[in-house]
């Protein structure tokens, strides 16, 4: 037990995971131009350049780079792990994490070699020394809770999935190997439920109780949870039988639909009935991961719907509908609050003289809770009719790719005004109030 | 769990759901509930605060030895969460909603992360190192049995 961890003078600063969540919508901004440019065609198949380009916008723009933000505030506070220089690492990991996706999105649009082996360069490895410092850092701790055991297990998953698309990344630099389908379904496999889904597992067991005022998950469910997903990846990659990767297929989509399921029924039970805009994008998030695990699932079994790549579909449910929609919700918990923590900071750390006080905005004045449900609301028409685009085709798409730039232009300025309140009130000198 | 972790969680727990009323209240705008309900969250709260700070802490640091240690820490958000909890008091008083339900979402966000604080580190250090001498700790606060019953 590390007892430095417990201060908050240990937390990072301010800016250490708020330029990551910063970036993450502008990222969403750029995967929506690419929908807007490329029009009818990308959402036809997962395979064309422009779909890799806007899946990757939004797997390491926008969701890695907030899951990154947030792991690095986590950590040191949640977990007992002193993050060594958090400071500088958050800034040389942002920094290489957008050029390197600026990078590969471009590499896929444009087919360049030497972007594919920039991207490489620039993230493969960074991500994955990340990946094994939280590997280590929660060894270090011992016992440790199942939210920890679940961030580490996330750091596999993601030094996997990073290793897999690096590889992939680097045939199509020397173009010693074309675009292999098995390892891409490795790659994504990994990424979508080794990386996302059991560092959401882990962090939900913590945050949706503590913070959403829920029963808490029964058990040991969620620790289960993560352990047995890993485990059915592992099995499913490393032991080379059909009917082995298949049961993984399926118990996998059980998991998925379990968690989601239990999700929302503690959720049902939040005992402040309030309006939660955190609560709302959680719900969003697993009623997406429903159909998200069922279409991969079906769709796996070569089942069909009018056409459609199902595949596609199931990724866009999964990444855009339950990845970026409760990372969306958690932003807006998180933000406002380290504004108004770091403005109190002073006052927490016992620095002020005896009978000082000072105005701090309150953390529905940091961000407005009517703006975000304006937010919401776009968010959700974006993912609406990003489904629809996927059968319709045409209009839909554009009308698709408007609202997802709007909703992501608006969690930007909403977030940028939530900054600007703290740069506001942390120069300005303690007035008495 | 043992007897302080089980004691002083449930404690945490209890001022959560008098803090949950009290908001409900407030969002309802029936203010003579929100007052009443502010009062006693106000005093349950100042109650475990005192328990902490008189009885648990002293003990904890004259056997550790750990004056500057987590404690310290504790005492600190201690105080900032006081300063939140007069400003919601405040705001019932005013009957001004949108500063009372902001200001208890801001004491309800800053108190969350400083009870897992406790009940996962803090507490279960003071169970152990504690042990030889929980009857002093009932001495000092009010309700407290060695045994956790």
């Amino acid at each position: 037990m590390n007892l430095g961890a417990l201060s908050l003078e240990n937390a990072p600063g301010f800016w250490t995971p708020v330029r990551f969540f910063l970036t993450a919508p502008v990222f969403g901004m750029l995967a929506a131009g690419l929908i807007f440019v490329d029009g009818g065609q990308l959402l036809q198949s997962r395979w064309l350049p422009g779909s890799l380009a806007v899946a990757h916008a939004f797997t390491l723009g926008y969701i890695a780079m907030a899951m990154l933000g947030a792991l690095f505030q986590m950590l040191p506070v949640l977990m007992g792990a002193v993050f060594p220089q958090a400071a500088r690492a958050a800034m040389i990991v942002h920094l290489l994490m957008t050029l390197g996706t600026l990078c590969l999105v471009f590499a896929f649009l444009v087919q360049r070699p030497l972007l594919f082996a920039a991207a490489v360069v620039l993230l493969a490895p960074v991500l994955i020394l990340f990946g094994a410092g939280v590997l280590v850092a929660i060894f270090r701790t011992g016992k440790v809770s199942t939210t920890a055991r679940a961030v580490q297990l996330a750091a596999l998953g993601l030094i996997v999935t990073v290793m897999l698309g690096g590889y992939m990344a680097l045939g199509h630099a020397f173009g010693t190997a074309p675009i292999n389908n098995v390892l891409t379904n490795y790659h994504a496999a990994w990424g979508v439920i080794g990386w996302i889904l059991i560092l959401a597992v882990g962090v939900s067991e913590q945050v949706i109780p503590m913070f959403l005022t829920t029963p808490p998950y029964p058990g040991l469910f969620n620790k289960r949870l993560a352990y047995l997903l890993m485990l059915l990846l592992v099995a499913g990659s490393l032991l080379p039988l059909r009917g082995l990767e298949l049961a993984a297929v399926v118990l996998a989509g059980c998991l998925m639909l379990a968690y989601a399921v239990v999700t929302l029924q503690l959720l049902g039970k939040r005992r402040r009935k309030r309006f939660d805009i955190t609560n709302a994008y959680w719900q969003v998030g697993m009623l997406c991961l429903v159909p998200g695990a069922g279409t991969n699932v079906y769709s796996y079994f070569g089942g069909a719907m009018g056409g459609a790549d199902l595949a596609l579909l199931s990724g866009l449910l999964l990444l855009v509908g339950f990845a970026v929609s409760i990372i969306n919700g958690m932003l807006y918990k998180i933000v406002p609050f380290l504004v108004w923590l770091n403005l109190r900071m002073p006052a927490v750390m016992g620095k002020l003289k005896p009978g000082t006080r000072y105005y701090t905005p309150n953390i529905h004045e940091v961000i407005n809770v009517r703006p975000m449900q304006v937010q919401l609301m776009f968010h959700v028409a974006g993912l609406l009719l990003l489904v629809a685009a996927v059968f319709f085709q045409g209009l839909t798409v554009y009308a698709a790719a408007t609202a997802v730039l709007v909703s992501n232009l608006l969690l930007l300025l909403n977030l940028a005004h939530a900054v600007r309140l703290y740069r506001k009130y942390s120069s300005r000198a303690i007035a008495v109030r | 769990m043992a007897a302080i972790s089980e004691f002083f969680s449930t404690q945490h727990r209890a001022c959560d759901r008098v803090f949950e009323k009290m908001e409900e209240a407030v969002s309802r705008d029936d203010w003579p509930q929100a007052e009443s309900l502010y009062k006693e969250l106000s005093r349950d709260t100042l109650q475990h605060f005192s328990n902490e700070e008189e009885g648990l802490f002293p003990l904890f640091e004259e056997t550790t030895g750990m004056q500057a240690g987590p404690t310290q820490v504790m005492r600190g958000e201690h105080v900032e969460l006081r300063e939140l909890l007069q400003r919601i008091g405040d705001a019932v008083q005013a009957r001004d909603r949108d500063e009372a339900l902001g200001t208890a979402e801001t004491f309800f966000l800053f108190l969350q992360q400083h009870n897992v604080k406790e009940e996962q580190v803090l507490y279960p250090m003071a169970d152990q190192v504690l042990q030889g001498v929980l009857p002093e700790l009932s001495d000092k606060v009010p309700g407290f049995t060695p045994s956790g019953e």
